[in-house]
């Protein structure tokens, strides 16, 4: 094959179908390992008793973790009561209101949000919001409202980008036309862009409920990891993410498998969302 | 009449204070965060915190040497891992952009991309940790270069897609070989938008704790084992901010300035690549 640049020219193709082949199959191997690690003891344990369970006693062969998904999902709801209205708000002001040079400055500063390390979040949490809660709320301080309103900030640059990109794809002449007929200009919001870029803004928040839901470090810094359902917003709280990052670095035996089940859990949740909100930008296009 | 007017105009300047200043809360958290973190944490960056390893409770001085050295062994592993099957497999996604495979392939990277890391980290404790029952920097490496991974592919794929036909064409016409027409015309062609996204996966995986916690650990000492466990900067400062110490947390904060610079920095770099060196077709 030295010489030949017909043979090196297949040898080449042959080189990429292997190298995408493998990195489907490295892709396709990490489903099946979570799968196939977390799926032994549904069948042991049962899957009512692991997903309605109330009690968490992994040594003791208690692997009940409703308390968790529903601590999840009270935490992510929270952070959308905070980020949705600030991050839509924020879409709607960079499209339609700021001018050129606002947008070029704040565009990339509000992508900066972004790229904040949540380990860094987590410590701002501890140190100041925290504290605020405690002194002028009540509780510990390390509780669902602390969580929501750290998830809400994290949350804000999935909503910005995404509901922005859909407000501007509606086309101008909606614009032109509504404005035309008298209405002003939060009637033309209200009434006409809004509405024509609906499902982007909901894809927007259920991406950025995704990436709350998945989120662990702030979470398990400022959400106390207790094991209940919290029976207020100033209650703490586990979520699935703090259940596998807490323990997993010590677990043995079927403690280790009921983490792993925790994983398909929250894996399944998250697929469902992604599927859901690729479904509304599909539809938007 | 007048009234209705008045009323509609009345309301429609409401509602732009409101949306103004909601949009200015939402910049807020950006601004007082890098406040914060420039307060308390330029003041413990010195020589020593940069070049010293951590000590105990109760002893001054140290510093996180040895976190620095880890977070930049940990990307230097998981660049190893992805940057060469990231590339090559975005490289075939655009060449074949119909066909089972590629959209199998493309499936699988979406899916991948809204994996939460700790699901991940769970895999790279599965594959590494288990079978060597240690945590290892390795197993750190892997479960960051899963992370890179997707978002290597999808921008070497959206780049080369923006490389014009003809390009390719008159290189293969000129007899010039298939690999070498990839080689020689496609890369250079789309290098700046691969260089920025390498750049921002590196960004993203810096700040990356989650899947650390059980796979690279944490170690208070020098290593450079990577089958031993290993330091970095995301997780000193969990371990910091965590303890009770007020001294700790005050190393905290350095290290969370050194990583928040650090971020910042190979963001801002990955868009000035992504703007200076574009090429215009």
């Amino acid at each position: 094959m030295t010489n030949n640049p017909i043979r090196k020219e297949r040898f080449v193709k042959w080189v990429l179908v292997v190298f995408a082949l493998s990195s489907l199959l490295f892709l396709f191997l990490i489903f099946m390992f979570i799968f196939f690690e977390g799926l032994p003891l549904f069948h042991k344990v049962g899957l009512k008793n692991i997903i309605l369970g109330f009690k968490w006693a992994p040594t003791k062969g208690f692997f009940g973790i409703f308390p968790m998904i529903v601590s999840s999902f009270l935490v992510t709801f929270g952070a959308l009561v905070i980020g949705a209205p600030m991050g839509l708000s924020c879409a709607i002001y960079l499209s339609e209101y700021s001018g050129k040079k606002m947008k070029m400055f704040l565009k990339p500063a509000l992508e900066l949000l972004a790229g904040i390390p949540s380990v860094v979040y987590g410590f701002l949490g501890v140190v100041y919001i925290v504290p605020i809660v405690r002194d002028h709320i009540g509780g510990s301080g390390f509780s669902l409202l602390a969580t929501s309103i750290i998830l809400g900030i994290m949350i804000l640059p999935t909503i910005i980008s995404i509901s922005f990109d859909s407000i501007m794809s509606v086309p101008k002449t909606y614009r032109e036309g509504s404005l035309a007929m008298g209405a002003t200009k939060w009637q033309t919001i209200y009434k006409v862009i809004l509405p024509a870029a609906r499902s982007g803004i909901l894809a927007s928040f259920i991406l950025g409920m995704g990436r709350a839901i998945g989120e662990t470090m702030a979470v398990i810094m400022i959400a106390g990891n207790a094991l209940k359902i919290p029976s207020s917003i100033l209650d703490p709280l586990r979520t699935l993410t703090g259940n596998i990052a807490l323990e997993l670095a010590y677990a043995t035996g079927d403690h280790r498998l009921g983490l792993f089940s925790t994983g398909v859990v929250l894996l399944v949740i998250i697929m469902i969302l992604n599927y859901i909100a690729n479904f509304g930008i599909k539809r938007r296009t | 009449m007048e009234g209705h007017v008045r009323a509609r105009l009345v309301k429609n300047h409401i509602f732009k204070g409101i949306v103004m200043l909601f949009a200015f809360i939402s910049l807020l958290p950006l601004l007082l965060i890098l406040y914060y973190i420039t307060k308390n944490g330029i003041s413990v960056i010195n020589w020593d915190f940069l070049t010293h390893l951590p000590r105990p409770i109760g002893e001054a001085g140290g510093g996180v040497f040895n976190a620095i050295t880890g977070t930049i062994m940990l990307i230097v592993l998981s660049c190893v891992f992805s940057i060469p099957f990231g590339i090559i497999a975005g490289i075939y996604l655009s060449e074949n952009k119909e066909g089972k495979l590629s959209s199998l392939v493309r499936l699988c990277v979406i899916v991948l991309q809204g994996t939460p890391s700790i699901v991940i980290g769970i895999i790279a404790y599965v594959w590494i940790v288990a079978p060597l029952r240690t945590f290892s920097a390795l197993s750190g490496g892997i479960a960051l270069s899963i992370m890179m991974l997707p978002v290597i592919i999808k921008t070497t794929e959206e780049t080369l897609k923006l490389i014009p036909y003809h390009l390719k064409e008159a290189s293969l016409a000129l007899g010039v070989p298939y690999h070498k027409t990839i080689l020689k015309v496609i890369l250079p062609s789309g290098l700046s938008g691969i260089l920025t996204g390498i750049l921002l996966s590196v960004a993203r995986i810096t700040g990356e704790t989650a899947p650390l916690l059980f796979t690279a650990f944490g170690n208070q000492f020098m290593n450079w084992n990577i089958l031993k466990p290993i330091d970095s900067l995301p997780y000193r400062i969990f371990y910091y901010a965590m303890s009770p110490y007020p001294e700790w947390h005050t190393f905290a904060w350095g290290a969370s300035f050194i990583l928040v610079v650090l971020t910042l920095a190979l963001n801002l770099i990955a868009r000035g690549v992504s703007i200076k060196w574009k090429i215009q077709f």
